[in-house]
């Protein structure tokens, strides 16, 4: 038990200071709002070392924490809304054993896809749906390389 | 693990998808006319985008600006923590839209006459 909750507070750690670093890192592309989302690499990680119970435990706590620490409470439940979808998808196809990669652009794209339907629900307006091609393009590009980081990760840290 | 011929499929089919709905949007894509301005769903002001003008209203949060002219339009200034929304920069074509999240404010483009950019009966 307390070897379990070691792991997972280590991987909210984690989790925590991705999403932290990856806002030094600039963008080329215009899309507001748009970010690496590198904190998926360690749900994606914990989907396959511990499952899918214990990768949501970390997802929720690290996107609250996350909130507390650099946001507000209306971003928490923004970047609830993708974390859980992102999860909820990729937990689903990974039933399908498809290849890690494949299952995190997939999250990728959900993550971006949740988050652009919370937006336009709270403004209420459907020109939002302008970014979707963008959305899809950059959640599927970050998801790959995600995806190739954590299949190295998940290789190594077999033994956790 | 190895990756198959159904992930670069998969992978494949995403980023094909999103090249096919980014062409498709850009088809429709036509000068814009005229601005619609809304805070948390409700429209609040229509400006002209060929008139130089700006409007100050209330977000969410606090006030916000934008500035319009030569067909485009600008946000200036919002109470919000990051400001993407002034990054964003001008915005000129139907469809396009600069949304301040945290405000709730969204600025659509549109065709004269309405979101609708042709009609035939």
């Amino acid at each position: 038990m307390q070897k379990r909750i070691a792991r997972l507070a280590m991987m909210i750690a984690l989790a925590l200071v991705l999403s932290y670093v990856e806002r030094l890192i600039p963008l080329p592309m215009p899309v507001p709002g748009i970010k690496l989302g590198l904190a998926n690499l360690v749900t994606l990680v914990c989907l396959y070392l511990f499952g899918w119970r214990d990768a949501l435990t970390v997802s929720a706590l690290r996107v609250a924490l996350g909130a507390l620490m650099f946001g507000s409470g209306f971003s928490m439940v923004y970047a609830l809304s993708g974390a859980l979808c992102s999860l909820l998808v990729m937990a689903l196809l990974k039933r399908t054993g498809l290849h890690p990669v494949s299952i995190s652009a997939v999250g990728g794209v959900a993550h971006n896809l949740a988050q652009l339907l919370v937006a336009a629900l709270v403004v209420r307006t459907l020109g939002l749906l302008s970014y979707l091609p963008m959305l899809i393009l950059s959640g599927a590009l970050t998801g790959v390389l995600v995806g190739v980081t954590g299949t190295a990760l998940i290789g190594r840290l077999k033994n956790l | 693990m190895r990756l198959k011929k159904r992930d670069w499929a998969l992978i494949l089919g995403l980023l094909l998808l999103a090249g096919a709905l980014q062409a498709a949007a850009m088809l429709n894509r036509a000068p814009a006319a005229e601005a619609l301005i809304s805070v948390s769903g409700m429209q609040v002001r229509v400006m002209p985008l060929d008139e130089a003008g700006s409007f100050t209203g209330e977000g969410a949060l606090g006030p916000f600006t934008v500035e319009a002219g030569t067909g485009g339009i600008r946000m200036t200034h919002s109470t919000c923590p990051d400001g993407l929304c002034i990054r964003q920069g001008l915005i000129a074509r139907t469809g396009q839209s600069i949304v301040c999240l945290p405000n709730q404010v969204a600025v659509t483009l549109s065709g004269a006459g309405g979101p609708m950019d042709a009609v035939s009966y």
